[in-house]
């Protein structure tokens, strides 16, 4: 398994988890009804 | 195939999505009771069950035989996804909650109208002939699916078995969803969605340990080739990144324009709880995405490459590694993927028949009970093509290839539909009528195009093709036309 694979397969993981948490504060302030 | 105890597994499965129907039918009254549950879905229910009627068959079954064939190339397809499943709950989840409740919006055509103001009732009527034309194609899809694998765990000949097979799939569908409505197509899908995460997680830690670790993988699969092992998968240049990377990426645009998944944003209890909402379904994509291909990677090193139909590889994978009951369910796990997407899209096509034709065209004033009874009525009568449609793609050679196609095919048209009219609809306020019917319209007739002029194909993928087709006509038609 080459280096290539292993960043874009685990390390693409990562990036969305943070993206993720990045969404949950981008929506913080737009909910309540 | 692993005969009773599979079996067992599989009927205890059907039974409590029955039950989950009779129950939910009490809860039901109006029309907006049989379409959104009355609005009352909490984070976790609308989430998980969000996830498990966006996958549908393709993913317990095509995406590990994909993976199967083609190794580790296949993780683009993933990150397209997670990512467009991302942008769905993020850019799009909170407004459309917001602005269908503030509009007294019930179906996406509502939105659109009452959006727009549009008197003409052309956005109404091009999306409802979106919605009717690609999902009665996709339904047909997954009661194929559906009786594939019932019949194969029966063990039932071809021709009469597989019919039998295709009316159990329908009944025990159609019965929950008229039964119960929303309420029960979102806690059956609930549970569905579980179901398919844990076959996800399970069967590759199983399997890796069978095999004596990744080192044991790497070995055995070996003489697949280095591609097989690299994300590259052997292309350079643009051949990798057009062909691999974009064409794997290109998943994702789907996600912005289904109306199945749509509703269940628009019936969450408050918007709040769409943040919440988001957060579960990513969790619940970042774990089993990223271990559905491992099924058909892991199924490679255990089963040996030469499967007959690659697309059985999660179930003979859970019934070579696990004993027979637990398989059962596992399997089971794989007709939930299907039944959790047919229910919510016969959901989706009745209501649009029900609240966007007889209500909004013809009878504004009629009563909520004979409403609901009118859904249920039309919701058979979609089964029906539906059912028919499955029949007949039976009955045709190379059925395999004709299930992809459908997916792959409503899937893009229902993306490229929506997708880029609503998220400009949703947060550009000079998006115009215009530019959405355009957008809508351009999405619909690029699918088709694509589909029947493969030559298309080798220029752009479909599915990147269509959405830029579609998103391009909203924005340069609005501005074309906006009067700022």
């Amino acid at each position: 398994m080459s280096t290539l694979t292993g960043i874009v397969v685990i390390g693409s993981w990562f990036v969305l988890l943070g993206l993720t948490l990045a969404a949950y504060r981008f929506n913080r302030d737009r909910g309540d009804d | 195939m692993a005969g009773n105890s599979v079996f067992v597994g599989l009927i205890a499965y059907l039974v409590v999505m029955v039950v989950i129907g009779i129950i939910s039918s009490r809860y039901m009254r109006t029309l907006d009771d049989y379409v959104l549950a009355g609005r009352r879905l909490g984070p976790w229910v609308a989430a998980i069950s969000e996830r498990a009627s966006g996958e549908s068959a393709w993913f317990l079954l095509g995406l590990p035989a994909a993976a199967y064939g083609a190794g580790f190339r296949e993780y683009w397809d993933v990150i397209g996804i997670a990512a467009g499943i991302l942008a769905s709950w993020t850019f799009i989840a909170m407004p459309l909650r917001r602005e269908t409740a503030r509009l007294g919006a019930l179906t996406l055509p509502d939105y659109f109208e009452l959006r727009f103001k549009d008197k003409t009732r052309l956005l109404r009527i091009v999306s409802m002939v979106v919605i009717l034309f690609f999902y009665t194609a996709y339904v047909a899809a997954q009661l194929v699916g559906a009786s594939k694998i019932f019949q194969s765990i029966l063990g039932l000949p071809e021709g009469s078995g597989q019919l039998i097979c295709l009316v159990i799939g329908l009944v025990i569908v159609v019965a929950y969803t008229i039964m119960g409505g929303f309420l029960a197509v979102a806690w059956t899908d609930f549970i569905q969605g579980l179901l398919m995460t844990s076959v996800a997680v399970v069967l590759p830690i199983v399997g890796l340990f069978t095999i004596g670790g990744f080192s044991g993988l790497v070995e055995r699969v070996a003489e697949r080739g280095p591609d097989f092992m690299s994300v590259t998968a052997g292309t350079t240049g643009s051949a990798f990144f057009f062909g691999v990377v974009v064409g794997g990426l290109s998943w994702g645009f789907g996600y912005l324009g289904q109306p199945h998944l749509l509703a269940r944003y628009m019936a969450i209890r408050k918007t709040s709880d769409l943040r919440r909402g988001g957060m579960v379904a990513m969790g619940w994509t970042l774990i089993s995405y990223w271990g559905a291909p491992m099924i058909g990677i892991v199924g490679l090193a255990v089963l040996g490459p030469n499967l007959a139909d690659p697309e059985m590889v999660m179930p003979q994978l859970a019934v070579t590694l696990l004993p027979g009951w637990i398989a059962g369910i596992m399997i089971a796990g794989a007709t939930a993927a299907m039944m959790s997407t047919a229910d919510s899209q016969l959901l989706v096509a009745s209501s649009t028949l029900v609240e966007d034709i007889y209500v909004r065209l013809f009878r504004p004033a009629a009563r909520p009970e004979s409403l609901v009874l009118i859904s249920r009525v039309c919701t058979v009568l979609i089964a029906g093509i539906a059912f028919v449609l499955a029949w007949s793609a039976l009955n045709n050679p190379g059925t395999t290839s004709i299930i992809d196609g459908m997916v792959s095919y409503a899937w893009t048209g229902l993306g490229a539909s929506f997708g880029p009219a609503l998220l400009c609809a949703l947060w550009w306020k000079r998006t115009t009528w215009h530019g959405a019917l355009a957008g809508m319209f351009g999405g619909m007739v690029s699918t088709i195009a694509w589909k029947q002029i493969p030559a298309l194909g080798e220029v752009l993928d479909i599915k990147a093709a269509c959405v830029l087709i579609s998103a391009t006509l909203v924005v340069g038609v609005s501005l074309a036309t906006s009067k700022e």
